[in-house]
């Protein structure tokens, strides 16, 4: 029986206890989030704060469309009710509609109920009373109906009812709404946003509860869209398709490292540097952070990717020799590769938004680890026997590198892209990372467009430092929208004045409100000519003097109810700012825009799909100037590690020539660049330049094939198991696939056509 | 089991409440009147016209309004429902929409979609052109008495309906129909009395 080296059993337990301390830190300190804004820039305009605001919180966010589909048209009409009753009583949603607009069973909700006097000038002359109490007859006369009869003691004007209709974002004109494909359609805002996944995943669960408790719901067919279904769908799409993606990649990986080295104790032990790697990148990540962000284990430990060539550089040596002498030989290179990666990746760090920060910190500090296992724990493993015999082990060769391959494909690769490519290198549409299939889309807008839901694309902007001054504000607004409306420029609108006037405006109305005793004199001589019994409007009565004397309404009285979405989407709080939110159904931009220029209140049209498209772009450029800084910080380091300017200049080109390769290739084929591309590319230029500085090394004829057959591997593995990503239907994975799949085999040619070995005598 | 002098069941008071169980086990209307019948005598044509007098009562009223106009049955699917005192106005049922016309004013409403509504004005077009599917396919009823003298008690299947409207009961002799009184929730109602038809608009 042999023992094992007590260098190995040193290293290990060295190695093994900052694991554990790794782990112990994990367990206590670990915080997952899921929260996809973390990834959002961190310095944005105003503009695209409210765009990032109206994304993660807005109320076109919060909507779940549901579509039922399958039964008469009268049966859909009474299952679309029977879910909107129960969907309305559940705590998840704040709201649900459907269309139906009848005033059985209409509730008017507070502050409305209390204040609704306020928000309006009314009029409380004897004349005014006596025709709405006339037309209060006639209504009666027509129909009426309980819930009527309730509204009407209370508001005799039927004031509150105007006030509902505008606030509504969507058709109510009292039918049933169905889609063009004979869908009973109804929309359910959630109480949480969007982006609390695990809400939504609830709100979800109940839709669906109630749509099995439906009679004959077996038969029926229930459809979901909007924001909220599309990200719970997806996070079972995305699990599942990356688990699939994933598996397959690692069994290509394993296939082709043992079909390369031929033992199944380096299968072992290649997954050592990135295992341990990424225990303490999310160590580091736990202790710098409070939480985090999932998604950025999934990006980290794709771009981690690199290290795992690490180890095999080691193997392919190792096979001459033992693997402290083959560590030995190629740390100097391993090191500079790992240093510049790690360079880049800090720099990511740096860059835009908490989610990329986290990022950077995780790749660079699971990589640092990676390189340091690599180098100080992994060669303790290997055999002291050689692999294979040596040869040749004498002479010394002197890496021939070549331009010419590299400028040519340069300049070809750059020549084509004139022409092919024809669209433009960059696609800033947000929508363009949304894995949302197209028919899905088009099936929400279908669904939407029975519900004549507004278009959120403009909105007119208002912001102030002081509440009262941006309600005033937006008053004088309303007056001169009134205007463009009658000439045209606009179908309709909604502000925060709908449902929050200023303080003086409140303090007017409440001026003009009659005292008590005035007040029931006119309304009983009102009564005294219709039918109605003289204390059918006491409730109205008592209303009117609460309304007189009440502190005017504030925000904070909103919390809470069901009116609080509606005033989160049109009065929201950026920085130190109030920003009021108009929003405008069917305006004509340019006229608007043009007429707006002439108004007092400095008034700003936004254009959110514009605004989307710029805040990608401004994410982009910020992105790739941290790129080109790290690859100039990586350059230096170059030179000052290798002394040896053509070398660098070689490698240098050969990591260009490949980045543009895979950029061309990559912006055709999936029509433009997006963030998640530039990130990939870096992981491009870590392999880049691991595979570039191998292949130029001066080593002996021995090393060298030990060299050319690690790239080999690392080349092979890496551009198989991202291939596999390449062919995924969600948009990140196939950028990061294809990408780094392009990259790897671009990056690999170019590096074994541009060097050869000259052979010399040592 | 004994039995008594009279025989099984013998006494009169069971027989009679055997009937009377028995009795509920039979389809509504097979045993009194059929409603073809009564319709085969009521019906009216398009177009056509028959005047009312509606009184329509509510808790919020000390009298209840009484409505006097009349009703035209212009054609299938057309139906105007004219208000001349104590106010005018106009609803006017057409091609799946209603256009309520008050003070030179017109607001249209999808019918369509609207089924109380239409429920309760396609019960009163079924009603007057003598239309029994059309009648049985929104409400159960019942029909009581004799031809010269009948009622006809209409109860809502849709529970979308009820919610609405409770019930309708229509009366009416030999050649025409006498009343409709609507029962609505919360001890709201009206009764409309139709006066004789006016053939030939």
């Amino acid at each position: 029986m042999t023992f094992p080296d007590t260098k190995i059993i040193r290293a290990s337990v060295f190695w093994l206890l900052l694991a554990f301390g790794a782990a112990l830190i994990l367990n206590s300190q670990l915080r997952l989030t899921f929260d996809l804004s973390a990834f959002f820039p961190q310095k944005t305009s105003v503009t695209q704060e409210i765009l990032l605001e109206q994304l993660k919180n807005g109320p076109g966010s919060r909507l779940i469309v549901i579509g039922l589909k399958g039964g008469s048209e009268d049966q859909l009409m009474e299952f679309s009710d029977v879910m909107k009753q129960a969907l309305n009583s559940n705590m998840a949603f704040l709201n649900v509609l459907n269309g139906d607009f009848s005033l059985e069973g209409i509730s008017i909700p507070e502050p409305l109920k209390s204040y609704h006097l306020l928000l309006d000038d009314m009029d409380y002359s004897q004349k005014s009373l006596e025709q709405a109490l006339n037309m209060r007859q006639r209504d009666l006369a027509f129909g009426g109906g309980s819930s009527l009869m309730g509204v009407i003691a209370r508001d005799p004007f039927l004031h509150t009812l105007k006030v509902l209709e505008r606030l509504s974002p969507v058709s109510n004109d009292g039918d049933t709404w169905f889609a063009a494909d004979g869908s009973a359609v109804l929309l359910a805002e959630t109480r949480a946003a969007a982006i609390d996944i695990e809400a939504q995943s609830q709100a979800i669960m109940s839709i669906r509860q109630a749509f099995t408790e439906l009679p004959g719901s077996e038969s029926l067919q229930l459809e979901l869209t909007g924001v909220g279904a599309f990200s719970v769908e997806l996070q079972r799409t995305i699990r599942a398709e990356a688990t699939k993606r994933t598996i397959l990649a690692i069994a290509s990986l394993l296939i082709i490292l043992l079909l390369v080295y031929r033992k199944v104790s380096l299968l072992l032990l290649s997954a050592l540097p990135i295992g341990i790697g990424f225990l303490f990148g999310l160590a580091a990540l736990s202790l710098i952070f409070t939480n985090v962000h999932g998604i950025t284990l999934a990006f980290g430990f794709t771009l981690m990717g690199v290290a795992i060539d690490y180890p095999l550089h080691l193997f392919s040596h190792a096979r001459s020799g033992t693997g402290r002498a083959a560590i030995k030989l190629i740390w100097p290179t391993l090191r500079i590769g790992a240093a510049s990666t790690i360079i880049a990746y800090i720099a990511i760090a740096l860059s835009g938004s908490d989610g990329l920060a986290q990022l950077g910190v995780f790749t660079a500090c699971g990589v640092t680890v990676a390189a340091l296992v690599t180098r100080y724990w992994l060669p303790l493993f290997i055999s002291k026997e050689p692999l294979a015999p040596a040869r040749d082990g004498e002479h010394i060769g002197q890496a021939s590198l070549k331009f010419l391959p590299a400028v040519s494909v340069l300049v070809l690769t750059l020549a084509g892209a004139q022409f092919a490519l024809n669209h433009g290198l960059w696609d800033d549409r947000l929508s363009s990372l949304s894995p949302v299939p197209e028919q899905r889309l088009i099936k929400d807008n279908l669904l939407r467009a029975a519900a004549g839901t507004p278009d959120m694309r403009y909105q007119l902007v208002l912001r102030s430092p002081d509440l009262d001054a941006l309600l005033e504000e937006s008053e004088s607004v309303d007056l001169l929208l009134q205007d463009a409306v009658k000439d045209g420029l606009l179908k309709s609108w909604q502000s925060v004045s709908l449902i929050l006037p200023s303080q003086s405006s409140q303090q007017r109305r409440q001026q003009t409100i009659p005292g008590e005793d005035i007040m029931h004199a006119r309304l009983s001589k009102a009564t005294e000519n219709t039918s109605f019994r003289s204390d059918a409007f006491a409730a109205f009565e008592e209303n009117v003097q609460w309304a007189k004397t009440t502190e005017p309404l504030l925000p904070g009285q909103f919390e809470t109810t069901v009116l609080s979405s509606w005033l989160d989407s049109h009065l929201i709080r950026v920085s130190d700012q109030w920003v009021s939110l108009i929003s405008m159904s069917e305006p004509k931009p340019k006229q608007l825009a043009a007429r707006m220029e002439t108004w007092e209140p400095d008034v700003q049209l936004v254009d959110l799909k514009q605004s989307s498209n710029e805040l990608m772009r401004d994410y982009r450029n910020s992105a790739i100037k941290t790129v080109f800084l790290a690859s100039f910080l990586i350059v230096i380091l170059l030179l000052f590690e290798q002394k040896a300017p053509t070398r660098v200049a070689w490698v240098v080109l050969t990591v260009l020539t490949s980045l543009t390769v895979t950029t061309v290739t990559v912006a055709l084929l999936h029509s433009g660049l997006t963030i998640i591309h530039i990130v990939a590319l870096l992981l491009v230029m870590g392999l880049g330049l691991d595979y570039a500085l191998f292949l130029s090394r001066s080593e002996s004829r021995d090393e060298q094939g030990s060299s050319r057959h690690a790239v080999v591997a690392c080349a092979v593995t890496t551009t198989a198991t991202f291939g596999i990503l390449a062919g995924s239907s969600i948009p990140v994975l196939k950028f990061i696939g294809l990408t780094v799949a392009v990259g790897s085999a671009s990056s690999f040619v170019l590096a074994m056509f541009g060097s050869r070995m000259t052979q010399k005598k040592a | 089991m004994s039995e008594t002098k009279n025989g099984r069941y013998g006494n009169p008071s069971m027989r009679l409440m055997m009937l009377a169980i028995l009795s509920l086990y039979l389809p509504s209307h097979a045993l009194a009147l059929d409603l073809n019948e009564v319709f085969d005598n009521t019906a009216v044509t398009a177009p056509s016209r028959v005047d009312y007098r509606e009184e329509r009562h509510n808790p919020m009223l000390k009298e209840p309004i009484v409505l006097t106009g009349y009703l035209e049955y212009l054609a299938q699917g057309h139906l105007r429902k004219v208000i001349e005192t104590p106010f005018e106005e106009s609803f006017l049922v057409a091609d799946g929409n209603i256009e309520i016309s008050r003070d030179g004013e017109t607001r249209r409403l999808s019918l369509s979609k609207s089924k109380p509504i239409r429920t309760m004005l396609g019960g009163i077009e079924a009603i007057l052109a003598g239309q029994t599917d059309r009648l049985s396919s929104m409400f159960d009823y019942e029909l009581t008495g004799s031809l010269s003298e009948w009622s006809l008690q209409l109860v809502p299947k849709s529970g979308r309906v009820s919610k609405h409207l409770t019930s309708m009961l229509v009366t009416g002799n030999n050649s025409t129909i006498g009343s409709i009184r609507i029962d609505m929730k919360k001890g709201e109602w009206s009764l409309m009395e139709i006066r004789q038809p006016e053939p030939d608009l």
